[in-house]
């Protein structure tokens, strides 16, 4: 409970200080005369809540947010879809992990944002594009960690089951993928970082497509000067960032651990 | 709890210092000048060709003009961008369009931008993707517009017109038509593929999309503000004399220009050339694009209070804009000369 109340108290303080300096607080006589900065170079909270307010109410943020969550699922579903086939051949086949795997090595190197412009003038300035981008961050991550994943498995259980009868396949889903979980999830859960970073990369990057996701209202916000607005939109892509750890990550991670039995409690 | 202490006290510190790392310096004798690569942009492309090659004993234009400075060249593709460096405070002067100035000049509530003097009228235009049956305003229902930058000049010129002709154009899309914006380089490859149906942007990029993708042009608007100086509050408290030199210096060369178009014609290819990195063999075409584009514009060195008034109602309608202090504040008065001062 303490440990609670001094984070949080540390939070209300960091604002106040934020108020202080940027003078949001003039009228209890806290701060200095002229705020430390400009209103358009650091806006003050006030000003940064009340248009988060104004555009949550409007829903405009909240179809924002859907628009830009719903790039990322795709795209992060299907970079799992083909990352995690991918990494189990790679792992079983030294020709597939000479060619692929190295292929996947290099690219993982590279920013996905980078694609960004290949990726217009294929896709044109489309869902597809940001989609794509989307896919260049998750799959070569995926597909590495499950490799890696598959390869430290100790030899033993696979032999063991064979020994008790198990077939190739019955001990690839049985025996083979559960050993290997740790490593796919932790994997799944770093594509996801890099989804989630190339996407905000790329909504910025990309002026306008289909949908107006909430990177590009970050960008417009910078276009017009309008820095509430990109603090505000800031705060959303933290909130989304933690929910979408919280709510899909922390639940599959506590059951692996009370799985594999490395629970502390 | 001490901790908790240690730790504010580590930030106050941190961001006092941080507020004390300021790129304003005082007395520096570079004078940071922006423009884009753009036919519009021409007082600032000849006097960047000038600077470049060293034209007057040694020196570029503004240099000449005013003794004991020196010039620094930046580039940027459109408005907002530019406005982004002057509040960042690396540039002090920028040729720009006045979209972007009043908007600078509105979110700082009057206290940033100031405006030296006018530019270039003209050189805009919205163009037509060839083939399309678009005729009138009517029929760009579904289709997409492409613009330079989002809030700058063409786009707000373009998503006005656009409302004046009772179609919407939401920045979230979803209306009757959608306005891309798109960087002007971008625009003629996009347009060949069929991604953009239209596109409203200045010159060289009018001719071009002309000549190379046979765009038809729909609409143009050859007294409208196009290119205005632009500059910082911060730079003109510090600097009025060299203010004072620097816009006598701007009309000058606005007049030289005025009397030597092909002269100044070479300068703008050469230098766009230089901007846009192309190869030697492409001179001949530089300079016939620059020849047919120099037709669209009108040269100025006033700046136009009404026009401008009227991109305060445009930008206002279309939402980009919002409260914006009286124009008027928005012109530099020039600080009392120390030799008229004594009359």
């Amino acid at each position: 409970m303490k440990r609670v109340l001094t984070t949080f108290l540390f939070f209300v303080l960091l604002i106040l200080l934020w108020a202080a300096l940027t003078g949001d607080l003039q009228w209890l006589g806290i701060g200095p005369e002229e705020p430390v900065w400009n209103p358009y170079v650091l806006p003050p909270p006030g000003v940064v809540g009340h248009y988060l307010w104004d555009n949550i109410i409007n829903f405009k943020i909240l179809n924002a947010m859907g628009v830009t969550l719903q790039r990322l699922l795709i795209g992060y579903a299907i970079g799992l879809v083909l990352g995690v086939p991918l990494g189990m051949l790679s792992a079983r086949f030294r020709s597939v992990s000479d060619t692929l795997g190295m292929l996947a090595l290099g690219l993982q190197a590279l920013p996905s944002v980078c694609w960004v412009p290949l990726a217009c003038i294929w896709f044109g300035q489309s869902e597809a594009a940001l989609l794509f981008v989307v896919i260049m961050g998750t799959l070569w991550s995926v597909l590495l960690s499950t490799q890696n994943g598959m390869k430290n498995v100790p030899p033993i259980y696979a032999r063991a089951a064979r020994t008790m009868g198990s077939s190739p396949l019955h001990t690839l889903i049985f025996v083979t993928l559960p050993a290997s979980a740790p490593f796919v999830v932790s994997g799944m859960k770093q594509g996801w970082a890099f989804a989630w970073r190339s996407l905000m990369a790329a909504e910025i990057y990309v002026s306008v497509v289909g949908g107006f996701g909430i990177g590009q209202y970050l960008h417009f916000g910078r276009e017009l000067q309008r820095m509430y607005q990109v603090i505000g939109i800031m705060f959303i892509i933290i909130l989304v960032g933690l929910l979408a750890d919280k709510l899909l990550f922390s639940p599959v991670e506590s059951w692996l651990h009370r799985r594999w039995g490395t629970d502390k409690e | 709890m001490k901790r908790l202490l240690a730790t504010l006290i580590l930030l106050l510190t941190g961001t006092l210092v941080l507020c004390q790392c300021s790129r304003e310096e005082e007395h520096s004798t570079v004078i940071r000048i922006g423009c884009f690569p753009n036919v519009t942009h021409v007082q600032g492309l000849v006097a960047r060709n000038m600077w470049r090659h060293k034209t007057f004993n040694d020196k570029g234009w503004f240099e000449n003009e005013i003794p004991g400075y020196t010039e620094e060249w930046y580039t940027f593709n459109a408005g907002p961008t530019a406005m982004e460096a002057l509040f960042g405070k690396t540039v002090d002067v920028t040729y720009v369009g006045p979209s972007p100035a009043l908007n600078a000049y509105a979110v700082s509530s009057g206290r940033e931008v100031r405006l030296l003097a006018g530019a270039v009228n003209g050189g805009a235009a919205l163009l037509v993707a060839k083939g399309l049956n678009i005729n009138s305003p009517a029929d760009f229902k579904g289709r997409s517009i492409a613009t330079p930058q989002l809030g700058n000049t063409q786009d707000v010129s373009c998503r006005a017109w656009l409302i004046r002709h009772g179609l919407s154009c939401p920045l979230e899309g979803g209306g009757d038509c959608r306005v891309a914006p798109t960087p002007n380089a971008m625009q003629l490859q996009l347009m060949a593929q069929g991604d953009i149906d239209a596109c409203w942007t200045v010159e060289p990029w009018v001719t071009r999309l002309k000549d190379k993708a046979g765009a038809n042009i729909l609409v143009e608007e050859p007294n409208v503000v196009t290119t205005v100086l632009a500059s910082r509050v911060g730079w003109l408290k510090h600097h009025p004399q060299t203010a004072n030199q620097l816009i006598a210096a701007h009309k000058k060369l606005t007049q030289w220009i005025y009397e030597h178009p092909q002269e100044a014609q070479k300068h703008v290819a050469d230098e766009m050339m230089h901007l846009t990195q192309s190869d030697e063999n492409e001179r001949a075409e530089f300079e016939k694009l620059i020849k047919s584009a120099w037709n669209r514009m009108t040269l100025t060195d006033t700046v136009d209070v009404a026009g401008l008034e009227q991109f305060v109602k445009d930008g206002q309608s279309t939402g980009l804009l919002d409260h914006v202090p009286p124009v008027q504040g928005m012109l530099y008065t020039p600080a009392p000369q120390p030799s008229t001062a004594a009359h």
